[in-house]
């Protein structure tokens, strides 16, 4: 019983961990300590949701992080990526 | 340059007529079940007057609207008069705004008729409108002396299904695939590759994507007029002003005619400045007057393609040799560009021409003649309203709540209120609002289109605003029925906050059985579920029947000894927290384990490349890690893989290849290393 239950837990433990590697950014952002956090949960080029469209898309544009509802905002950031990065609340600064 | 719709209304309106006493115009329309003839043969329907669609109700600006409404049907029935702005308590919309018309009973709208144009009309309750009560409306203008209006054909267009729409609620609720595979929508790696998609197959897999999907349902028939194919009287040189209107329950349509471009003018109803177009997006409940010239001797095809490409429905315009419209490439299920074509315009990101072969709606293009700006005194307020949702459990929302968890848009008499709809789903929805015109902010200033109904594109956004000029409770909605009976709508109401307004119950809580059940001639698996919104509560099995073998008494026997005849049923309940995530607990009863019956708590989680993950911790202090992954092989067959480690009986794995049949079967062979291999059948229902 104790044996099984030691078992259980590993088990547990296992499951969690791969659970809480998931949950980390798929393409996560260069981890450079300059990197500035995005700091919305909505897509910089649409206003969708995070989330809404499969998981989310970071990226590190020129040492700001900004995220993407999906591949196709990407192309449309990298055109024109004055024009989003206005929606960041540190851009007035 | 202030406007006001009304100010529109009457500069239409004759001044003789306005002043004169209006003419009564009346109809009787019966309501009843009944067999309609489709494509040659009898389908079980609902009619109106004993067709599909009912008559064409047709009207003179400033006649008095008086219509009988009998309703023959064993259940409450309504009418709404889509576009027409009528007095709230004639709205149709059932407990809202009018009294549901019971069984056997008459009610009888009576309205003025204070526009013009190309409308529509449909019941509001339920699923009818999908089993046909829908029927279109035309108002003229008075005529004028020595003035022959161009002649008009109405090209009412609807979808069609054999199934009764509850089924088909219920094959939505439980997720079945079927509508997608029979639509050959369905996403698979074979399919992938061969389109040359292999990589965004994987990369949407990857980021878990729910499978694109542009209809939810795959229908029978589309139809216009009630037919698949319609033949309309036309000559040589003649113009004919078509009045389409697309009366679907859920379906876009594009619509091109083989005579040439479409000269657009009027959307919803509302006139507009002429535009030519060669195709057209259609969104549901929308409407358009297009004007086309035959320009010879011969049968002209107008064609309504629907958008997921699965059929059309055709109008041939005169007689003669056939000259039929272009076909509509199909939208591909892999590439994600195309699916957000639309939504990417509505960010104003791409300037797409006209002639792209999939358009989004011409809004950008749409342009009042006359100048629809607000007075500037009129307060304004802005609201963000996103239309959220949940494909893989069918879930449908605004702000993620529906019309039973938060009811009401508060509006100010006098004030103009602005809506941004941005759309968080991977399908179109078509935002309808009863009782008012809106304008849609965009390009054209000034002079912004008049619309009742707007499409909001997958991960789009509409900006629209309209004047809060009347009183009641009114309408808004997705006019997707089957998102709108999941309570994806809102009540705009006028009344001080605090009032609940009453609506029929919709079907977000209904509770619906789902099963799926595995019968092999070595084992058998599987589950019977009650569905109820996020909640699941159900009994999964799972056994090999090895009869022959011989020491097997079950409980008694060695744990490890004679893996053939365990036996395992859960009684569970199950909370859908996202379409990564949910919980699970139950009670189990086996043979696997020391006690017969034990409890079992625990997550199934979602990981990239969907795969699912299930954790589970039982009272004995056993636990189980989970992963099972299904590879869409093709849109038919399935391969199966799950892999199991118990603490009890170590590790178990199953392989197994499906072959889709139809709605409810499948062929199935499945190897599992306790019960070997077996072959057989399953069944969802
Ligand atoms: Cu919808």
């Amino acid at each position: 019983m104790q044996h099984t239950l030691t078992r259980a837990l590993i088990i547990l433990s296992l499951g969690s961990g791969l659970f809480a590697c998931e949950t980390v950014k798929p393409t996560p952002t260069a981890n450079t300590a300059s990197v500035k956090k995005y700091p919305l949960d909505i897509c910089i080029v649409t206003d969708n949701a995070l989330g809404s469209m499969g998981d989310a898309i970071y990226m590190n544009y020129e040492g700001q992080e900004v995220a993407f509802c999906c591949k196709p905002c990407i192309k449309m950031f990298n055109d024109e990526p004055q024009k989003y990065l206005v929606k960041l609340p540190s851009a007035s600064q | 340059m202030r406007f006001k719709l009304f100010v529109v209304l009457l500069f239409a309106l004759n001044p003789l007529i306005s002043v004169s006493r209006a003419d009564v115009r009346e109809y009787h329309l019966t309501i009843a079940e009944s067999e309609f003839i489709i494509n040659g043969r009898a389908r079980d329907a609902m009619t109106i007057n004993g067709t599909v669609p009912g008559p064409v109700l047709r009207f003179t600006l400033g006649d008095e609207a008086v219509i009988h409404v009998h309703n023959t049907l064993r259940e409450s029935t309504s009418l709404h008069w889509h576009g027409l702005l009528v007095p709230n308590d004639q709205d149709g919309v059932p407990l809202l705004t009018t009294p549901p018309i019971e069984s056997g009973t008459t009610f009888t709208y009576r309205f003025p008729i204070k526009q013009t144009g190309t409308y529509w009309y449909h019941s509001h309750s339920g699923l009818q409108e999908q089993s046909g009560i829908y029927g279109a409306i035309v108002i003229d203008e008075p005529a004028e002396a020595g003035v022959t209006p161009i002649r008009d054909e109405v090209l009412l267009l609807s979808d069609w299904t054999d199934e009764n729409p509850k089924e088909v609620m219920r094959a939505l609720m439980t997720g079945n695939e079927w509508y997608a595979i029979r639509k050959k929508n369905y996403p698979s790696i074979v399919g992938a590759i061969e389109a040359g998609a292999f990589g965004e197959y994987l990369s949407s897999q990857w980021l878990r994507m729910a499978p694109m999907d542009i209809s939810d349902i795959a229908y029978d028939a589309f139809l216009i007029n009630g037919q698949s194919r319609i033949a309309i009287a036309g000559v040589a040189g003649e113009r004919v002003r078509l009045r389409i209107i697309n009366g679907s329950s859920a379906t876009y349509f594009f619509v091109q005619s083989a005579t040439g471009n479409l000269e657009i003018v009027s959307a919803d109803g509302m006139p507009v400045t002429p535009l030519s177009q060669s195709r057209v997006l259609i969104g549901i409940a929308e409407t358009y007057d297009a004007i086309v010239t035959i320009p010879a001797d011969g049968s002209w095809e107008f064609r309504a393609t629907s958008q997921d490409g699965s059929g059309h429905a055709s109008a041939f315009i005169g007689a003669g040799d056939e000259h039929l419209a272009p076909e509509v490439p199909k939208a591909s299920l892999y590439g994600m560009d195309g699916m957000l074509q639309s939504g990417m315009e509505s960010h104003g990101a791409m300037t797409m021409d006209h002639e792209t072969p999939r358009p989004a709606p011409p809004y950008r293009y749409l342009q009042s003649p006359h100048s629809t700006a607000f007075a500037d005194v009129a307060p304004r307020r802005e609201v963000t309203l996103r239309l959220t949702g949940d494909m893989e459990r069918y879930l449908w929302s605004i702000n993620n709540l529906t019309v039973t968890q938060e009811s009401t848009i508060p509006v100010q008499k006098g004030e103009v209120l602005r809506m941004t709809l941005v759309n968080d789903t991977m399908m179109h929805h078509p935002m309808h609002l009863h009782g008012h015109f809106f304008r849609v902010v965009g390009e054209q200033g000034d002079q912004s289109p008049l619309k009742h109904t707007i499409d909001v594109p997958p991960m789009g956004r509409r900006v629209i605003e309209f004047e809060a000029n009347e009183s009641g409770d009114w309408f808004f909605h997705c006019h997707i029925l089957y998102h709108m009976d999941m309570g994806m709508s809102r009540v705009v109401t006028y009344a001080p906050s605090g009032h609940v307004p009453a609506l029929e119950p919709n079907l977000e809580n209904t509770p619906v059985l789902m099963v799926d059940a595995m019968f092999l001639s070595n084992m058998t698996q599987g589950e019977a579920v009650v569905m109820v919104g996020r909640e699941d509560f159900g009994v999964a099995w799972s056994t090999g029947y090895d009869i022959g073998s011989s020491n097997n008494s079950g409980m008694n026997s060695d744990m490890h000894s004679d893996m053939n005849n365990d036996y395992q049923v859960d009684a569970f309940w199950s909370h859908y927290i996202s379409p990564n995530l949910s919980t699970t607990a139950g009670l189990r009863m086996t043979n696997q384990l020391e006690e017969f019956a034990s409890g079992f708590a625990g997550i199934e989680y979602r990981l990239p490349l969907m795969v699912d993950l299930s954790l589970e911790i039982g009272s004995e202090g056993n636990g189980t890690i989970g992963l099972g992954k299904n590879f869409a092989i093709t849109d038919r067959v399935t391969l199966l893989t799950s892999f199991f480690y118990d603490t009890y009986s170590l590790w178990d794995w199953q392989v197994g290849l499906d072959y889709r049949l139809d709605k409810a079967w499948s062929l199935t062979a499945m190897y599992s290393n306790e019960h070997g291999f077996g072959a057989g059948m399953t069944f969802r229902y």
